[in-house]
């Protein structure tokens, strides 16, 4: 009796042990999985162009003479058409401050007017607001390429917007299209009304002002879900191919996902071999800085996407 | 150029008569609904992994969440290289398991079979963490109320659990099936409408017909489409959560 009791005292350890390790193995495989293709770009593009395409099958292309020019391209380099690559590099990143400054900008100050402030039509303005978002982004891309086609007095275009190209091929619809959005006020809205309103009422009594109460009261306490808001916007502009693919042409209005875009969907030329090797070094480069901020603001990212969820 | 003809109803009419558009349609929808429940599935049974206190949990969290940072197009490419018939690793994957190098391009099955893997692959992440929140709201005393019942491993998971997890499993269904039903990258970069147009999708028959065609009529009605379906799933998602509360 002894016996059996203290062995099963003993094996439970043990099999607690198996299964730990066996989840830590199918996390650890999966994440591997996750990674790998990264791990594949990172050394693909160390190739040569014609090298790659006669390369021997391994798991990970490991050339035999590394060459580094495609990853030198990327800063230094002239691209295809004869615009320089920093070209893009700056577009993207300007793109990039510029329409995650504004939506989390206007969310903010949004936010905190749904939340504390009274006036007339507020009630009708949120539902105005909300019923916008149940419309589908899909069907405002035909709407608005037209729009911008179409619009007065800009690119060629006369008074009743005939004639020319509008604002498709110029840097409007890079700008002005993203530089709100409405989730992100709800998300504000949502997160300051379950704040303790106390804060402010004392700095009220004490005299604040709307603007100062709006950047130096409210907005520390929400820095959890305005970072969370930089991230998700900013990974979602440095990411995006789209817009600049299918509302502009020329080269020099191309940000670095759509350049990406463009080569590999250009009709090849028979005897030319596509530049494989380039494109897997673009998209690490464009890759690498999302990873930065991924690893910075995890935490965030996490906490945000448990907040959207649970309110439901 | 022409300027645009007005064409009435005509492009509805050609939508809902044409066979490429209501194929177009049919494979939207269809990948679509696979990518949905492939990906539910197994980030709940990733969750489930995550939410187990072990020592690395933020690590694998992070890990997860990369796929979903990367950008797109650099990744189907990556997938589309990945897979290649000649040189790919997934061919020595299957050498080594002793079967030919199957040439997945020309083949509808194994390119859906690939979209769902990328889908998947970068899908799962994200999933994972917004089941990952609901589990986390789960109160702790049903599972210690019910184990002094004497419930079992299954039996906890179906009366606890996965109530638990209804309200967020609405959220959860409806924004990945909003981002499903417009799926678009992986059929454009790797599959490329698919041997002979067989994966054609309704939103790359969209960029299809923006950008060589420039038939914006055709564009515009099948956005029009594809949204009222968005749209109408959003509705009875809404109405089937507020059923829910009451």
């Amino acid at each position: 009796m002894d016996i059996k009791a203290s062995r099963k005292r003993r094996w439970p350890g043990v099999r607690k042990q198996v299964a730990t390790l066996v989840i830590y193995a199918a996390l650890g495989a999966g994440g591997l999985l996750c990674v790998y293709p990264l791990l594949f770009a990172s050394s693909g593009a160390l190739f040569d162009k014609v090298a790659f395409i006669y390369r021997k099958s391994q798991l990970l292309p490991i050339p035999a003479k590394p060459v580094f020019e495609n990853y030198r391209v990327i800063i230094f380099g002239i691209s295809e058409m004869g615009t320089p690559m920093i070209r893009y590099t700056l577009n993207s990143i300007f793109r990039t401050i510029w329409l995650t400054g504004w939506p989390v900008l206007v969310a903010l100050l949004g936010g905190y007017g749904f939340a504390r402030l009274r006036f007339r039509g507020k009630n009708v303005m949120f539902w105005i607001l909300l019923g916008s978002q149940v419309i589908p982004g899909t069907i405002t891309i035909v709407p608005l390429y037209i729009t911008m086609a179409r619009w007065p007095l800009v690119g060629g275009n006369n008074l009743w917007g005939v004639g020319g190209h509008g604002l498709l091929d110029s840097y409007g619809p890079l700008l002005f299209l993203g530089m709100l959005s409405i989730m992100s006020i709800f998300l504000v809205r949502q997160s300051i009304l379950a704040s303790p309103i106390e804060l402010e009422e004392a700095a009220k009594m004490d005299g604040c002002g709307y603007l100062r109460m709006i950047f130096s009261i409210v907005a520390p306490i929400q820095k959890p879900v305005l970072a969370y808001l930089f991230v998700v916007h900013g990974i979602g502009v440095w990411n995006d191919w789209f817009t600049p693919f299918f509302f502009t042409n020329s080269e020099k209005y191309q940000v670095l996902p759509s350049v990406i875009a463009r080569i590999s969907q250009k009709t090849q030329n028979l005897y030319e071999i596509p530049n494989y090797p380039l494109l897997l070094g673009l998209g690490i480069a464009i890759t690498i800085p999302s990873l930065i901020i991924l690893a910075f603001f995890q935490r965030y990212i996490v906490e945000g996407l448990a907040r959207i969820g649970i309110k439901g | 150029m022409k300027p645009p003809r007005w064409n009435g109803l005509g492009n509805f009419v050609r939508y809902f008569t044409s066979r490429l558009y209501r194929f177009a349609f049919f494979n939207q929808l269809y990948i679509g609904v696979l990518c949905v429940v492939s990906v539910l599935v197994i980030s709940l049974g990733v969750a489930l992994l995550l939410n187990i206190p072990l020592r690395g949990r933020g690590f694998f969290r992070t890990i997860w969440y990369i796929p979903a940072v990367t950008s797109g197009v650099a990744t189907t490419l990556i997938c589309a290289e990945i897979m290649n018939p000649n040189v790919g690793p997934v061919t020595i994957l299957l050498r080594h398991i002793g079967t030919q190098p199957i040439n997945w391009f020309a083949s509808r099955f194994w390119m859906i079979v690939w979209i769902l893997i990328y889908n998947g692959w970068r899908s799962i992440g994200p999933t994972a963490l917004l089941w990952l929140a609901g589990l986390q709201g789960i109160d702790r005393q049903l599972y210690e109320a019910a184990q002094i019942d004497g419930a079992n491993r299954p039996k906890l998971f179906w009366y606890i659990t996965l109530p638990g997890l209804r309200p967020i499993a609405t959220y959860v269904l409806v924004v990945s099936f909003m981002g499903s039903v417009t799926i678009l990258e992986p059929i454009m970069f790797i599959s490329g409408g698919g041997p002979f147009g067989s994966t054609n999708v309704a939103m790359y028959q969209l960029v299809i017909d923006a950008f060589h065609d420039f038939n914006l009529g055709m564009a515009g009605a099948n956005s029009l489409v594809l949204s009222i379906v968005a749209l109408i799933f959003a509705v009875f998602n809404y109405k089937m959560m507020m059923r829910k509360r009451g």
